[in-house]
């Protein structure tokens, strides 16, 4: 009996000290060991050095010597915090169970839109609401059609954009305003050109991260919209309105719809989010996301700092104390 | 997880039944044979997925497995497949949770090399294929949430056999009506050493790129070879009259992937308690 229990111990302790060569000691949960655990992900794996010309390791340098063994940790996620905003990404966050990070890509540009002006002014009060869409028609002789979009969150159904276009077959134009909208599915995008575009078309290409050099991507990926069998051939102009607000999935569909003929975009450039951002975990629980793909036009532009609009229109201040939305003003014009 | 819970409440009637139905088998020596075996397994469960997280999440899986095999004097050949169900966690600034759904699949093919005192104690060696394949959904991983990953290894295998008897008199062991009449028992220990070692998980950006609209998570999965991975088991079989036996296997597999910056680190400890259906 005694040498079974010495024997199964045996065992038993061969076994656990085999399982130190698997798994490799645990990282101390310390701030140091944090900050290095974070600048490493990010210098492994964010897709932006190269293009925003971001020397990572300078940044290192001005804020390593921030952190001290003996800090809060409202005073380390400070530091993050200002480290992370280095990216100037809007899909870079830091998530603590008493805080967030996050950068201010709208505030970038001047406020483009004021959405009481246009709930009272243009959508009005018989505005009609078609799954995520709010629409009515707008203008002084009410022959351009008007569809608030403002999140790419949910599913986007293709029937209700038919329903739209269909709706709207008599107008002169339709005016697809995504100002302030902040993204969501990239999904929507496709539900939404399928039942626009009239023949497969290129929209973009996204490569993802495949090293840890600033180059070092695979793809490219192609997108393409390719016309849905169903759809109601609306063959007129369409104003997309965009501003700085207009982030990530919503800026996936400015980008997009550059490529698409009977697209104008108006307003300002967008707030970019062209890069997927992925997710993990620091030594002490904390969660972040950073860029880990690239997205270009298919000429090669990379848009990321904003998708630049085809017609520059800021909402003036004289506008919009008279209740007048000086961009979608400018996208009736284009629309007549 | 309230079914795997009922599942092991009737895989226990049925082993009770089992246990209080015994009949003598005409057959000479049943501790070679074909058999199915039936099982309840309880997992032990430590990961770290370096490609997320350098936190290592633990927690209890529960499932069940079946095998299929044959023991003869000579071969030792079994497929087994399996499912386990649970959740790891990790207490740091909070409490982390990790889902898991774990399939199992294995495949041994042993030969005889040595023996001694008529089969009493033997050593058989021979290949077994390990796979391993889950899906882990650990939501503060945000886009990264989701994973699916298989691991495939081929080792070389050793096992040990130790069969011994002895005579059992009619009573009670605790409520179950015992028999008169010769009991065999085997104990039997196995190590499995890795030949070629293989993960398929995600790869260096860790999540698919979902900007085309097409959201398909295996899209950035990638097959790596190398790494270690290591199994050690030990068997306990109870044979019954009636030709079936009760096993409780103790098994130990852990494993490291090969690829540097999103290495996997697995770890199980596994409790399994099964009933051997003789076939013939």
């Amino acid at each position: 009996m005694k040498f079974s229990t010495i024997l199964s111990c045996t065992a038993l302790l061969l076994l656990f000290s085999c399982e130190t060569l698997i798994f490799e000691q645990e990282v101390a949960d310390n701030p140091r060991e944090n900050f290095d655990y974070l600048w490493q992900q990010c210098n492994d794996k964010y897709s932006f050095f190269a293009y925003k010309n971001i020397d990572w390791s300078a940044i290192r340098s001005k804020y390593e010597p921030q952190i001290k063994d003996k800090m809060t940790s409202d005073e380390l996620f400070k530091v993050f915090f200002a480290m992370l905003n280095e990216l100037k990404d809007g899909h870079v966050n830091l998530i603590s169970p008493f805080r967030q990070s996050r950068y201010d890509f709208d505030l970038l540009g001047p406020e483009n839109i004021d959405v009481r002006v246009v709930r009272e002014h243009y959508l009005k009060s018989d505005y009609v609401i078609t799954g995520p869409f709010e629409h009515n028609v707008v203008g002084a002789d009410r022959k351009v059609a008007y569809v608030r979009y403002d999140s790419f969150e949910g599913k986007v159904s293709p029937a209700h954009v038919n329903y739209l276009l269909s709706y709207y077959r008599n107008m002169s134009g339709l005016i697809f305003d995504i100002r302030q909208n902040g993204g969501g599915s990239a999904a929507n995008v496709f539900k939404i050109l399928n039942q626009i575009v009239s023949e497969k078309t290129l929209l973009y290409n996204s490569y993802l991260k495949s090293g840890p050099g600033p180059e070092d991507f695979e793809g490219p990926q192609p997108a393409y919209a390719e016309p849905n069998e169903d759809r109601f051939k609306f063959n007129k102009k369409i104003a997309v309105l965009i501003d700085r607000g207009t982030f990530s999935a919503a800026s996936f569909f400015a980008l997009a719809a550059r490529e698409v003929d009977n697209i104008v975009l108006i307003g300002d450039r967008t707030g970019g989010g062209l890069g997927i951002p992925n997710g993990g975990q620091l030594p002490n629980g904390w969660t972040y996301r950073f860029s880990i793909s690239r997205t270009l036009s298919p000429a090669g532009e990379n848009f990321e700092n904003g998708v630049p609009p085809d017609i520059q229109v800021v909402l003036t201040k004289g506008d919009r104390d008279r209740g007048v939305d000086t961009v979608i003003e400018r996208a009736i014009q284009e629309l007549k | 997880m309230k079914r795997v819970s009922y599942g092991i409440v009737i895989f226990s009637f049925f082993l009770l039944g089992q246990l209080s139905a015994q009949e003598k088998s005409t057959q000479a020596d049943f501790r070679y044979g074909k058999y199915l075996n039936v099982a309840a397994l309880l997992d032990y469960q430590s990961s770290r997925d370096f490609g997320v997280s350098p936190l290592v999440y633990r927690g209890f899986h529960y499932g069940g497995m079946v095998e299929l095999g044959f023991e003869g004097p000579r071969w030792d050949i079994s497929i087994d497949g399996g499912l386990g169900v649970g959740e790891s966690s990790v207490t740091k600034v909070a409490i982390f949770n990790s889902e898991s759904t774990v399939f199992y699949y294995n495949a041994r093919f042993l030969r005889k090399i040595w023996d001694k005192d008529e089969g009493k104690l033997d050593f058989r060696a021979g290949l077994h294929l390990g796979g391993y394949a889950a899906q882990r959904v650990t939501p503060a991983f945000l886009n990264a949430s989701l994973v699916w990953e298989s691991i495939n290894t081929l080792f070389a295998t050793g096992k040990v056999n130790w069969r011994i008897s002895h005579e059992q008199s009619a009573g009670k062991f605790l409520f179950i009506r015992q028999r008169e009449g010769l009991r065999h028992i085997k104990l039997s220990s196995q190590l499995s050493l890795p030949l070629l070692n293989s993960v398929w998980r995600p790869d260096y950006a860790y999540i698919d790129d979902f900007s085309d609209g097409d959201a398909d998570i295996f899209a950035n999965n990638k097959l790596n070879f190398g790494g270690l991975r290591l199994q050690w088991r030990t068997d306990a079989y109870y044979y019954l009259l009636n030709g079936n036996a009760l096993r409780l296997t103790y098994l130990w597999d852990a494993q490291r992937s090969a690829n540097a910056i999103n290495r996997l680190e697995l770890g199980h400890h596994q409790m399994v308690l099964g009933i051997m259906i003789r076939l013939n």
